[in-house]
């Protein structure tokens, strides 16, 4: 017997983005070895720019033969290229803000870099994968580089805990995934999602299918295995935080979506109830977690968790009705959480004391506004926007979640999920408060001491103790930062245009992102 | 189900083991010294704790050894099926086994081949 293959010149149109985030990765990789002192964002930047335009030059193309000659293993459909470039965007801006946090780390060498474009790599895979052993190959390539880029600070103890974590419930996670691969094959013979929405519903493929939901809800932050979510996010760089938060999820949820679209969502298979609990069980555990946080990474990790609840809401609609409205508002939602996001973690990047310490709010940002107003506002308009109030993308984007799920007949559900809007304004207004309102105060000396505890692992650059009580480090907005306050006035744009933005549709002021995102999920059936 | 044989494999799984270490526990010989409890070390008398610190450098060695291990596990069943594969076969390995050189260059300029 000989092994035919059908190779298309398409298959190169196909794979050229994430070959190029790969080349870049290790053109870095290499170049850093021979050459030092090179601003290695440029290269990164460059590949992750050329990346987008090869992505956006397809949308117009089906690549039919291409995913005939990977056997399916690749999809080249709308929604891959919509989630690819939001994860492009994300990445991007995080490595715009790892340059100015670099100012203060280790995150200017070239291996940051590589990381970050690898993990792309994996993300790009991710969600383009139509095959459950491709879209594995996605997660663990996104993975391995992210558990890494948590310990890049590798001298801060937070940081190690940070990775080790991650690692050990990740991998943990990742065997669950590929367990119910397994079981989902036997029960299905095939790992193509498309064969499995065809196959006949048996209790096996039913547990399989389990296992994969939970391999993804992992991957997303959904409660109940969230628990890795506050310790990590406080503990990694925060534009690794960022990208974690973003970038990851906008990958786990594409992929989680596609395989609940082509594969998993059936009448035969009763997903419909879970997803609905998981939903309700995230959204209150995120936003309850998140009221009594004084650390702003914590409050903004449990705050993830609870958008995350949030998502799974749309989910929930489209497995209740049919209808795949839901999906496009998760997607819609996505973006916009991923502008919302961003911004914040780069301003408090921008306003944490040595990039680290300083993030209780209530202590070191009381009447930060009047010393940053711009970098206050900011912050204002990105709580806001995470709270959901108009007119900002975060209320467009749950605008229509909680639509397409009333329309599917999830009252109940999108009662509690209002209410646990709700709440969270309240956490999300206690840091305006704290920049706005309160006085504000010279850092005294306990939040020095313990300052000068939470560097004792710091190496070369670290102050000794006394030298932090007699001089307060300097927030990393007081040097410069150019390139994280791009990322700032970008997601502020962002954040203003997807909630104001030229509209299209049928609800006034929908920016016409939605239209894209529908495209999308059309795209998938 | 063509599966259900395999359930029988968990029964027999708890079983052996059981079996094995009752069966031992029945028949062994008991004599209960002081030297029994030592860590075995070839017969030799043990000297110092168990724990010790070991050089990171060995980590380090065996971590690259696996990984190049790995290279040539992959080479295996490859080779079997090599003529059959023709030239796509041989460009992808090819391709892998630059990959991975590339690993080793980098490796190699990082000074982790450097014993000192």
């Amino acid at each position: 017997m000989s092994y035919q293959f059908a190779w298309h010149p398409q298959v190169w149109t196909l794979l050229a983005p994430m070959m190029v985030t790969c080349g870049a990765a290790l053109f870095i990789l290499m170049a850093e070895l021979f050459v030092k002192n090179v601003a290695w964002k440029w290269p990164a930047l460059f590949g992750l720019a050329a990346a987008t335009a090869l992505v956006l030059a397809r949308w117009n193309t089906p690549l039919a033969q291409a995913e005939e000659a990977l056997w399916g293993a690749l999809r080249a459909d709308r929604f891959t290229l919509f989630l690819q470039v939001a994860i492009l965007l994300a990445a991007a801006l995080s490595i715009l803000s790892a340059h100015s946090y670099g100012a203060l780390s280790s995150t200017r060498r070239g291996e940051f870099y590589v990381l970050v474009l690898l993990a792309t790599t994996g993300m790009m895979v991710l969600v383009s994968a139509g095959d459950l052993i491709t879209m594995f190959l996605g997660l663990e390539l996104l993975s391995f580089p992210t558990y890494v880029l948590c310990g890049f600070l590798r001298r801060q103890i937070k940081s190690n805990e940070s990775a080790l974590k991650y690692f050990v419930l990740g991998s943990f996670a990742s065997s669950i995934f590929l367990y119910g691969v397994a079981l989902v094959w036997g029960a299905a013979g095939s790992t193509r999602l498309v064969d499995i929405g065809a196959a006949a519903p048996t209790p096996l493929l039913l547990l399989g299918t389990l296992l994969l939901v939970i391999g993804f809800l992992f991957k997303v932050g959904a409660a109940p295995f969230h628990m890795w979510v506050p310790d990590v996010y406080e503990g990694a760089p925060t534009p690794v935080t960022m990208f974690m938060a973003t970038a990851v999820k906008l990958a786990a949820f594409g992929a989680f979506t596609r395989a609940l679209i082509v594969a998993f969502l059936r009448d035969s298979l009763p997903l419909e109830g879970i997803l609905w609990w998981l939903a309700c069980v995230t959204m209150i555990v995120g936003n309850l977690s998140a009221l009594t946080q004084v650390n702003i990474k914590r409050l903004l990790a449990f705050s993830s968790v609870a958008h995350a609840g949030y998502m799974l809401l749309g989910l929930t609609a489209v497995a209740a009705s049919g209808s795949t409205d839901g999906a496009a508002a998760v997607l819609y939602y996505l973006l916009a959480y991923t502008f919302m996001n961003i911004g914040a973690f780069t301003v408090v990047m921008l306003l944490g004391r040595r990039a680290e310490g300083g993030l209780l709010f209530e202590r070191d940002w009381s009447g930060i506004a009047r010393k940053h107003p711009i970098l206050g506002l900011a912050m204002a308009l990105f709580m806001i926007a995470l709270g959901g109030l108009p007119p900002t993308a975060g209320f467009f984007g749950k605008y229509s979640l909680f639509r397409t799920a009333i329309d599917a007949g999830l009252v109940s559900l999108v009662v509690i999920a209002v209410l646990n809007t709700l709440v969270s304004v309240y956490y999300y207004l206690r840091v305006i408060v704290a920049m706005y309102m309160r006085p504000e105060r010279e850092p005294s000396v306990p939040v020095l001491e313990s300052a000068g505890r939470a560097h004792a692992f710091d190496g070369p650059g670290a102050m000794a103790a006394e030298e932090i009580a007699s001089a307060p480090p300097p927030r990393l907005s007081e040097r410069g930062a150019w390139a994280a306050r791009v990322v700032v006035l970008i997601c502020v744009i962002a954040t203003l245009w997807l909630g104001m933005g030229p509209s299209r549709g049928a609800v006034p002021g929908m920016s016409r992102i939605m239209q894209w995102a529908e495209d999308a999920v059309a795209s998938l059936r | 189900m063509g599966f259900a044989p395999l359930i029988w494999l968990l029964p027999l799984a708890i079983a052996v083991p059981i079996l094995l270490l009752g069966v031992q526990r029945l028949l062994a010989p008991k004599a209960q010294e002081a030297d029994k409890g030592d860590p075995y070390e070839c017969g030799a008398p043990p000297i110092g704790s168990a724990h010790q610190r070991l050089p990171i450098k060995f980590y380090l060695v065996a971590v690259l050894f696996l990984l190049f291990d790995i290279e040539v596990v992959f080479l295996f069943p490859w080779s079997v099926v090599f003529g059959r594969l023709g030239w796509i076969g041989l460009t992808q390995m090819l391709v892998f086994l630059g990959l991975l050189e590339l690993a080793l260059v980098y490796v190699w300029r990082k000074g982790a081949l450097e014993w000192d």
